[in-house]
């Protein structure tokens, strides 16, 4: 099996863009990558474009503007965490020695406010308003808080940081530090869970070169090596967005076990990371990610943030770009953003964010019915 | 009892295969599952496989309408439409509930007060018309209600 590694990323501001028209977004990223690869999009032997709410053949439209070159561009969807599927298939052609050169990229253009629910849920569930996505992260809270004694202000924390960091971040959607008491007064949506402790859904595209070592060798940047990209859906139960039914079995959570793959597969563990991204939908659905990704203990998730670890200049500094409570989050470009983010930090390139001598990273996705990513990256140095 | 409900030109399940009983009787009507042969695992409606072990060796069962509460949030703002929010909207508890007798977890909304709940409060399932269909059927569905140890209040 060949090493796949990312040869270029290419990221749009996450943001609001009303005016852009989601093809142009999507070109926009790919370009970038491009340019960062120093390769054209005719020496692309294929891509796949991660989408949710946009309409059929996004990636298709995409090549009226990229060029058709006749490569296969389908769309692939999986809720939040549809780009880590389009990695991983991107990736999986290039270790299969099938291509040199995969595109992977995403894009989405999202209203604010609640999720439309038809696209993520049956109708019943619709119909008995059991459809905003932040109440099963504050079901979770709410038990955490029971079992464990995590605090509101230690949620708060996490936001905090994330609304710090997200203001070192040119690409961020909210660039305004606030303090935890802020983020505290802000209103509860659902209890726990206050406005300021969640992402927003936004506007943006994002775009991963995946490459063989052949060709990664000559790219104009330092390439870096993709060490896991694991996508699964949860085992039962699912505990989270959109489940109805989760009757306890004793099984891992979907994050735990595609972490422990992933870890497999990279021959690493948690404590070899220097940095990673995790699907902060939420403030609080970070410090369970914590302890399900095996940065802690369970439990202690709280005191991870306390005692400022996942904090720039921390042991672990987790989402330094902001995460998505900072960058906002565009559903099919979401975890290429994470990427983005990881693989920068890993060629030393991530400005006042920069993590010293950052030479692993992991990032991490969830989305709805259990779609769950992890991706380990490493540097080539 | 009638497994699963049968939808009749008046009336219909929240989702086929899910109750169990004569919709027309709403006192009578229960939660239509699952339990597989296999795992043991209970499910919420009636299923095709197990959905923890795949297994095909499953078997209908009625689940009874105590449980509690293994948490619950507060929706402050009226979840988005087509659900069909009450004017003004006043928040609403949901919540994960254990049904009794090993029964299935399932996320329904709890009528009544937010400070009336906490976890491992006590709840009793209700069944009524909570909605009417694109064919003006009236759709029967759940909501749980606290209720004291006893099963009163």
């Amino acid at each position: 099996m060949s090493r796949a590694l990312i040869a270029g990323v290419g990221t749009t501001p996450f943001g609001r863009h009303p005016d852009v028209h989601f093809t142009e977004l999507a070109a926009r990223a790919i370009e970038l990558a491009l340019d960062d690869a120093g390769l054209e999009f005719r020496d692309v032997e294929q891509a796949f474009c991660s989408k949710v709410y946009l309409p059929s053949a996004t990636g298709a439209r995409t090549m009226e503007l990229m060029g058709r070159t006749g490569i296969g561009c389908p769309d692939i969807e999986g809720a939040c965490g549809a780009a880590a599927a389009g990695l991983s298939l991107a990736v999986g052609m290039v270790e299969s020695g099938q291509h040199d050169i995969v595109l992977a990229f995403g894009v989405e253009k999202m209203p604010k406010g609640f999720m439309p629910p038809g696209q993520l849920y049956d109708d019943w569930q619709c119909m008995l308003g059991l459809t905003q996505n932040p109440q099963y992260w504050a079901l979770n809270a709410k038990r955490h808080m029971h079992d464990y004694g995590t605090t509101e202000l230690q949620i708060a924390k996490i936001a905090a940081k994330a609304k710090r960091n997200g203001a070192l971040n040119p690409n961020a959607l909210f660039r305004t530090p606030m303090t935890p008491e802020q983020i505290l007064a802000s209103p509860l949506v659902v209890d726990p869970l206050r406005l300021f402790m969640l992402c927003s859904p936004d506007d943006g595209a994002a775009a991963v070169l995946v490459c063989s070592e052949r060709v990664a060798r000559r790219c104009r940047s330092k390439p870096v090596e993709v060490a896991a990209c694991v996508h699964t859906v949860s085992q039962f139960p699912l505990l989270n967005a959109s489940s109805f039914c989760a009757t306890p079995t004793g099984r891992p959570t979907v994050y735990a076990a595609t972490a422990q793959r992933a870890y497999e597969r990279a021959g690493v563990g948690p404590e070899d990371l220097d940095v990673a991204e995790v699907q902060d939908n939420d403030a609080f659905s970070e410090l369970e990610y914590y302890e399900e990704l095996g940065f802690c203990p369970k439990g202690e998730g709280g005191r991870m943030i306390d005692e400022g670890v996942t904090e720039l200049g921390g042991a672990l500094p987790v989402n330094t770009s902001g995460g998505l409570q900072a960058r906002g989050e565009p559903l099919g470009a979401s975890h290429f953003g994470q990427i983005h983010e990881i693989v920068l930090q890993l060629r030393g390139d991530a400005g006042p964010r920069q993590v010293r001598n950052a030479r692993v990273g992991l990032a991490q996705v969830f989305g709805a019915w259990g779609h769950c990513g992890v991706t380990i990256l490493k540097s080539t140095d | 009892m009638t497994y699963p409900a049968e939808t009749t030109d008046s009336r219909v399940p929240f989702r086929s295969g899910f109750l169990a009983g004569d919709l027309t009787n709403l006192a009578g009507v229960r939660f239509a599952g699952s339990r597989c042969r296999e795992c043991g695992v209970t499910l919420l409606g009636r299923r095709r496989r197990c959905e923890n072990c795949s297994s095909r060796s499953i078997v209908d069962e009625v689940f009874g309408t105590r449980g509690v509460v293994h948490s619950f949030t507060v929706q402050r703002y009226p979840p988005p439409l087509p659900f069909t929010a009450p004017q003004p909207w006043v928040p609403r508890v949901i919540a994960w509930i254990d049904l009794e007798g090993h029964g299935p977890r399932i996320l329904g909304p709890v009528s009544g007060l937010a400070e009336r709940v906490e976890i491992a409060q006590a709840v009793l399932a209700e069944f009524h018309v909570a909605w009417r269909d694109d064919h003006g059927r009236e759709v029967v569905a759940f909501v749980f209600r606290p209720v004291d140890a006893e099963g009163s209040r």
